[in-house]
């Protein structure tokens, strides 16, 4: 199975990005094989779209999951029309996390949590 | 002629200086541009005769023949599209209608259909002003014969409420009004068009300033009118039309001198300047023109309109 986690940095020790759309990057996760691929989301440089563009990236992926902190609507419609189940991230690293993930503790998120442009308030920052 | 009346900060009084321009026109187009909340209407009352509909060509897909390969949402610059196995799913508020999705498609699978975004209106402003709604106060200067006997041809642009995308309407409202094209629909004699501009320096301003002959600058002498006369004067330069000042709100010589210095270093004279006034002030709160509010005003917009002229000539 491959999941998708949102990132601050690029690599397991690094903190959850909450945000779906302009997350800085994707670290993609094989749980069998145990291979990891970093995505460079750039989230943040997009001015509108920004969950489309970030959900499009993961179809194509053919990830199954994603961890992260708040998909807004547009977002969540992609992701649940291609099956990419969405889980709510708990812990603030991205590695804890994905050991959550695979204890089942993670809740799954099958509704938008943030409104649209909710990623782009400066507070992120 | 097409002069455009733009401002930058919004309430300087763009639409009481353009329409009061209009007003002074022998005969004249007057458009007000400022789609998302075009209010010019109020001022100059015209007749509405014709209405036209402005809407977006958005992608129309063929599951017939889509391969769900993707080369649409990957071209389209403003992720309006996602293709997921099986699925492609449209936000339709992204899309800015260009097309692009359709020329990639490399079977066919998209056709276009209208989305509807907004309105264009055309009418006439055959009685200018009805004399009752004018206070009994001497003051006004009353409308004479020589106004109430001209037409002036009125057309706003309105964007529904909710849509993102202002400058196809702007577009619409100025349709064929390109000098290399003539404006067809009009007699040759309606030879000054008015343009009232949004307010802001993005998209939908320089939609309603480009192909104008000249650009008026309606600024107030505040921090805030002069920054943001700056930045529309930006935007004037960069599409190489003249341009002009006009201060509105003035209470006292001294107020100007920092629009002055500015204007100097810029090289764009001062055209005119209108008073803070509680005269005018209480005609724009009844929807009454400025020049027949103040006594002056038709004098100095013959003053605006005849050095404008000499403007473009230079």
């Amino acid at each position: 199975m491959k999941i998708a986690v949102t990132a601050r940095e690029k690599d397991l020790n690094s903190a959850i990005d909450p945000r779906f759309g302009r997350c800085f990057y994707f670290i993609l996760v094989d749980l069998k094989s145990k291979e990891t691929e970093i995505i460079d989301n750039l989230g943040e440089d997009v001015s509108g779209g920004a969950g489309i563009q970030a959900a499009q990236k993961l179809v194509k992926k053919n990830i199954e999951a994603v961890i992260t902190g708040s998909v807004g609507p547009n977002a969540m419609e992609i992701l649940q029309a291609a099956g990419i189940k969405v889980y709510q991230a708990v812990e603030s690293n991205v590695g804890e996390n994905l050991t959550k993930f695979q204890a089942g503790e993670l809740n799954l998120i099958t509704a938008p949590n943030a409104n649209k442009k909710a990623g782009l308030k400066s507070w992120w920052k | 002629m097409i002069i455009t009346v733009a401002s930058g900060k919004g309430g300087t009084g763009k639409t009481i200086i353009a329409t009061s321009l209009a007003l002074c026109l022998e005969k004249g187009i007057f458009i007000d541009a400022d789609v998302e909340e075009p209010n010019a209407y109020i001022f100059l009352r015209p007749e509405i005769k014709e209405k036209k509909p402005v809407s977006l060509n958005v992608p129309l897909f063929n599951f017939e023949k889509c391969t769900y390969c993707g080369k649409c949402a990957d071209f389209c610059q403003f992720k309006a599209l996602a293709v997921i196995p099986g699925q492609v799913i449209f936000f339709a508020g992204l899309c800015h209608g260009c097309g692009g999705c359709r020329l990639v498609c490399d079977v066919g699978a998209i056709e276009e259909e209208k989305r509807l975004i907004g309105e264009v209106q055309t009418g006439q402003i055959n009685q200018l002003l009805d004399l009752d709604v004018l206070p009994p106060n001497k003051a006004f200067a009353r409308p004479k014969d020589s106004f109430t006997g001209q037409r002036l041809i009125f057309r706003q642009g309105k964007l529904n409420p909710g849509e993102a995308l202002a400058v196809p309407v702007v577009r619409a409202v100025k349709e064929d009004l390109t000098p290399k094209n003539g404006y067809p629909t009009v007699p040759a004699d309606r030879q000054v068009v008015i343009i009232d501009a949004p307010p802001g320096t993005s998209c939908p301003v320089v939609e309603a300033i480009s192909g104008s002959d000249y650009c008026l600058l309606v600024t107030e002498p505040t921090p805030f009118g002069l920054s943001d006369l700056k930045l529309a004067r930006e935007i004037v330069k960069e599409l190489k039309i003249p341009a002009g000042v006009v201060v509105n709100r003035v209470m006292a010589e001294d107020d100007l001198a920092e629009i002055k210095t500015y204007c100097q270093e810029e090289n764009i004279p001062i055209l005119a300047v209108f008073p803070f006034d509680r005269q005018i002030a209480y005609a724009y709160s009844k929807g009454i023109p400025l020049i027949y509010a103040y006594p002056e005003g038709k004098e100095k917009m013959q003053v605006i309109l005849k050095q404008i002229k000499k403007g473009i000539n230079r």
